[in-house]
């Protein structure tokens, strides 16, 4: 096949083809990042804008690397200090800076469906870096691509989402993909935190941990969103969170030995997963972040390709 | 109608004096080592790097280049396709390159290659074995070894064909403008 999508919006409008095409092109980008020259000039003369207005350390540095070794120029700015902290819209801004010639937006926004709204105004091509609840496709690609690295495969795995699936976008993001090809997918945690109806996505509810240690292949572990609860406690004690639904060492031994754990960071160590978990034999949670960036240079060199 | 105009006994025959013609060279660094381009320049060196070890025992490196990402047109459509990723596992500094590739047109995807050869090292020197001259050179590059010059018409273009992914087995076809492919 060959690319034809100007954005990368999200996962859900993806077919698993495409999906795949991205993956297999991330391959060749994770190649060209062991070299000791880790810059190819696929995109020179391009401009790409980070435009975060939410918070963000991993995502805003793996698609600056991304842009870079892809030998582009980027800029990258935050809500903080700019003309957004004095009541821009997200639009005018977006106009403003595409005015100034540039090729790529990556997005991040506190609202769902804000990336498909600046990509109805602009021009140039947008990449979702997250917004709101709703999506958050690369880290999604990023996760698939170090399952199918860290097991061969993705069709026929069995792979928990455990824990505050009501608030994340990854959750969201990673269920169109794993359904897409083929994987079966349980939505792990307590009934506050798994969204009303998630079954027609595609998906198995689960309440019990252990039931979901001894079935999975895979065991992707979400933060607990504390900043998202909206005063509200999501459970009643951290502690009681931990007992039924953290991963430790002890409980992960009831799994099948070459389980993956995985965490699209940033870790509640101690919370979602022990510290012995994360930093153990099964963790993965270094590989996703390498992996990211082969799978954002991968995107962002297909998106400003297309005209 | 694609016309056939050689077959597999040819491909060998040139494949043998294009080894013999390689092997004959004098080295200018500390050896001699192959790099196909691919998908069809890297099988192309798999099968010169059996016929360098039979016919002379010289038992050469191989690595397998992509230059996809390092092309000029990038942005007119040829980066959407897909990519593989390059495998290059020894040191190519000093080393006397043998870029192969089965058909030379413009020389883009070998100014291509040749800038994404440096961004692994600095070989002693490269050199261009190719199948297929079609003409129709953009750019100042030319094979130090090739197989057969094939003029066609504008618009046409030739393609070769391997048995290891081709049905066609081995062959090699000129196509008329407005023909489809083989």
């Amino acid at each position: 096949m060959q690319w034809t999508r100007k954005h990368l919006l999200g996962l859900e409008e993806l077919s698993a083809e495409e999906i795949t095409f991205i993956l297999d092109r991330a391959d060749s980008f994770k190649e060209i990042c062991t070299r000791p020259n880790k810059k190819v000039p696929a995109l020179v003369g391009r401009t790409i804008v980070n435009m975060f207005f939410e918070n963000s350390t991993r995502t805003n540095i793996s698609f600056q690397l991304a842009a870079r070794r892809l030998s582009a120029d980027i800029l990258s700015f935050s809500k903080a200090g700019t003309s957004v902290a004095k009541g821009e819209t997200m639009v005018d801004t977006a106009l403003n800076i595409e005015a100034m010639g540039v090729d790529v937006m990556v997005l991040r926004h506190g609202a769902s469906g804000a990336p498909w709204k600046l990509a109805k105004h602009v021009n140039c091509a947008v990449v979702n870096a997250g917004d709101g609840q709703h999506e958050h496709p690369t880290q999604a690609l990023l996760d698939l691509y170090t399952i199918r690295e860290a097991r061969g495969r993705i069709a026929g795995l069995t792979v928990g989402i455990v824990g505050d699936i009501a608030h994340s976008r990854v959750a969201r993001s990673n269920i169109w993909g794993l359904t897409k090809l083929g994987a079966r997918v349980l939505a792990v945690g307590p009934t506050t935190l798994i969204p009303r109806e998630i079954e027609k996505m595609g998906v198995e509810v689960c309440h019990d941990m252990d039931r979901a240690i001894r079935e999975c292949d895979v065991l992707n572990m979400l933060r607990i969103q504390f900043e998202r609860q909206g005063g509200h406690n999501p459970f009643p004690s951290i502690r009681e969170y931990i007992q039924m639904f953290g991963l430790t060492k002890e409980r992960l031994r009831k799994g099948r030995p070459d389980l993956v754990v995985m965490h699209p960071g940033p870790v509640n160590r101690g919370v979602e997963l022990s510290p012995e978990v994360a930093d153990g034999p099964q963790s993965v949670i270094l590989r996703q972040v390498a992996n990211g960036l082969a799978v954002r240079m991968a995107v962002l060199q297909l998106v400003a390709g297309v005209e | 109608m694609a016309s056939k105009i050689f077959d597999s006994a040819w491909l060998e025959d040139c494949l043998i004096r294009l080894a013999d013609s390689i092997a004959s060279r004098k080295d200018k660094g500390s050896g001699k080592a192959l790099i196909g381009l691919c998908t069809r320049g890297a099988i192309l060196a798999d099968r010169l790097k059996t016929l360098l070890k039979d016919r002379h025992g010289l038992d050469l490196p191989i690595g397998y280049l992509d230059a996809t990402l390092y092309r000029d047109d990038l942005t007119r459509g040829a980066g959407l396709k897909p990519v593989v990723p390059s495998e290059i596992d020894y040191d190519l500094n000093d080393k006397d390159i043998i870029l192969v590739d089965d058909v030379i047109s413009t020389g883009r995807s070998i100014r291509a290659a040749m800038e994404a050869l440096f961004d692994y090292g600095r070989p002693a020197s490269i050199s261009l074995c190719v199948m297929i001259d079609r003409g129709g050179r953009e750019l100042p590059i030319h094979p130090d070894y090739l197989g057969v010059k094939i003029e066609v018409s504008k618009g046409g273009f030739v393609r070769l064909k391997l048995s290891e992914i081709d049905p066609q087995g081995d062959a090699v076809f000129v196509v008329g403008p407005g023909e489809p492919e083989p």
